[in-house]
């Protein structure tokens, strides 16, 4: 028996959650709104065998696909692993988590929900960078707090916030959930002076922890840091980075059925990767954003971590859905650089990189959309007002 | 009205990734690094887009110079002033 608890940021449902969490029973957290019916979500739960029913969670997931998909963790498992978050984070001079992201967000939910429920600290729930004012005024207000957030975020961040603002208060700033903003690091530490900002790197199924280090320990951003303790990767045939934890989830379960996830079982994270010394990993990006052009093998991730050198604002990238052969890649930029700014990519472009890795378009728009969890939104991104400023003629 | 020398000028430029000060219509082939085997495709289209003028293959890929696209272009009717 599942019981559902709708996430929120109202006390009842924050209480609701404890409940939950507490319970014998099992729970789901659904996301608001809910990315589905209810009637597909109770389908989905009778996939699930009965062992799982007591002792259990659930997140939903859209995933990399769109499609939603039911994370099922076991309790004690992610409360061992909140203790290894709660040492590898140094996490006992926290006296409060304030929440920018989703509740139901693993990465939310683990590294603060339920670090600050099992720890017995405040737990502030914001609406995030949707209301940049509160959520300045809780920083300035709670004493040793930590916050979470993801690398899309902080170009936002920093529109929002007023030069030589800080935020001394907050005592831990982690990043997860996409690239580590590498280019934006000494920006962030004069803005939160006290902070220790550490690089996460983990997934939905992970529930979502696997690796932990202070940002500052290694220049390039997609080198993963240390192993959270039992958890291995490996690397298949393919490039595609895959683990196992002892902390992560048991089973999965969508509109198909459910697969339980045993000890011995690789889960793919989704994430290409390449192993560059003993037991150190560095990403090359996600599955859809690494990709073979004219017969280079063009990561995303990489050129997003070269492109910094040359522009501060927002980028991101997509691909180009009316592209006929090789899949293509369109920056886009915001705000619009000026020529000059433009000068500077087109030139580190050509000193950096051969021409496939190049992108078809250089566009610019107002703004770069992003999903719930602070990620570029692919598919409102297309749905923009875009200007081409360079494009290959070919 | 742009001139067809300041209009070849923009497009490569703009093919080859050049900054302004570093072109000049005395440039060769050699010269310019991103004039590789898929410059040559991005250049014959953008002739092609700028111009109306289809290069044949065997004539983009023999191409060796500025001046040289100025001239087969100039053989087949679009002047280009001194």
């Amino acid at each position: 028996m599942f019981t559902v608890v709708h996430e929120g940021r109202e006390a009842d449902r924050l209480r609701e959650l404890a409940q939950a969490w507490d319970a014998k029973t099992s729970f789901v957290l659904l996301p608001q709104p809910a990315p589905l019916a209810p009637g597909r979500l109770s389908q989905m739960l009778t996939h699930l065998p009965a062992g799982l029913h007591t002792d259990h969670f659930g997140l939903l997931t859209s995933g990399s696909t769109g499609t939603p998909k039911l994370v099922i963790g076991q309790k004690s498992r992610t409360a061992a692993l909140v203790a290894e978050i709660d040492r590898r984070q140094q996490l006992a001079p926290v006296q409060a988590a304030v929440m920018a992201l989703p509740l139901s967000y693993s990465y939310g939910f683990v590294n603060q929900w339920l670090w600050a429920h099992l720890h017995r600290r405040r737990l502030i729930a914001t609406a995030g960078l949707a209301d940049p004012a509160g959520l300045f005024d809780t920083l300035d207000r709670e004493a040793s707090a930590m916050l979470c957030l993801v690398g899309s975020q902080v170009p936002l961040l920093r529109g929002f916030v007023a030069t030589g603002r800080q935020f001394p208060n907050v005592i831990r700033l982690n990043f997860a959930g996409g690239p580590f903003p590498q280019a934006d690091l000494s920006w962030l530490e004069q803005t939160f002076p006290d902070a220790l900002i550490i690089h996460n790197f983990g997934c939905t199924e992970a529930l979502p922890r696997l690796t932990i280090r202070p940002a500052r320990a290694c220049d390039d951003p997609r080198v993963l840091g240390p192993l959270v303790a039992g958890a291995e990767f490996s690397i298949s045939d393919a490039g595609m980075l895959a683990f196992r934890s002892p902390y992560g989830a048991v089973a999965i379960a969508d509109d198909d059925g459910a697969r339980l996830i045993g000890a011995a079982d690789w889960i793919e994270t989704g994430d290409a990767a390449e192993l560059i010394e003993a037991g150190a990993y560095r990403l090359l990006g996600r599955k859809s954003d690494v990709f073979k052009r004219f017969g280079e093998k063009i990561s995303l991730a990489t050129l997003a971590t070269s492109l910094r050198e040359a522009w501060s604002g927002g980028l991101a990238f997509y691909l180009d859905p009316s592209d006929t052969g090789d899949p293509a890649h369109v920056l886009l930029l915001s705000p619009r650089p000026d020529n000059d700014a433009m000068q500077k990519i087109l030139r580190h472009l050509r000193a950096h990189f051969r021409r496939p890795f190049w992108p078809v378009r250089i566009e610019a728009a107002a703004e770069i959309p992003l999903s719930r969890n602070g990620k570029p939104d692919s598919e409102a991104i297309q749905l923009l007002s875009r200007d081409v400023l360079w494009k290959q003629r070919f | 009205m742009v001139s067809n020398r300041d209009k070849l000028k923009q497009l490569l430029v703009e093919v080859f990734l050049l900054s302004d000060d570093e072109f000049s219509f005395d440039l060769t082939r050699d010269q310019i690094e991103t004039w590789d085997s898929l410059g040559v495709v991005s250049l014959a289209v953008g002739v092609q887009e700028t111009f109306g003028y289809h290069f044949s293959p065997e004539q983009a890929a023999s191409l060796a110079s500025v001046a040289d696209i100025i001239e087969i272009l100039t053989n087949n009717n679009i002047p280009f002033d001194a």
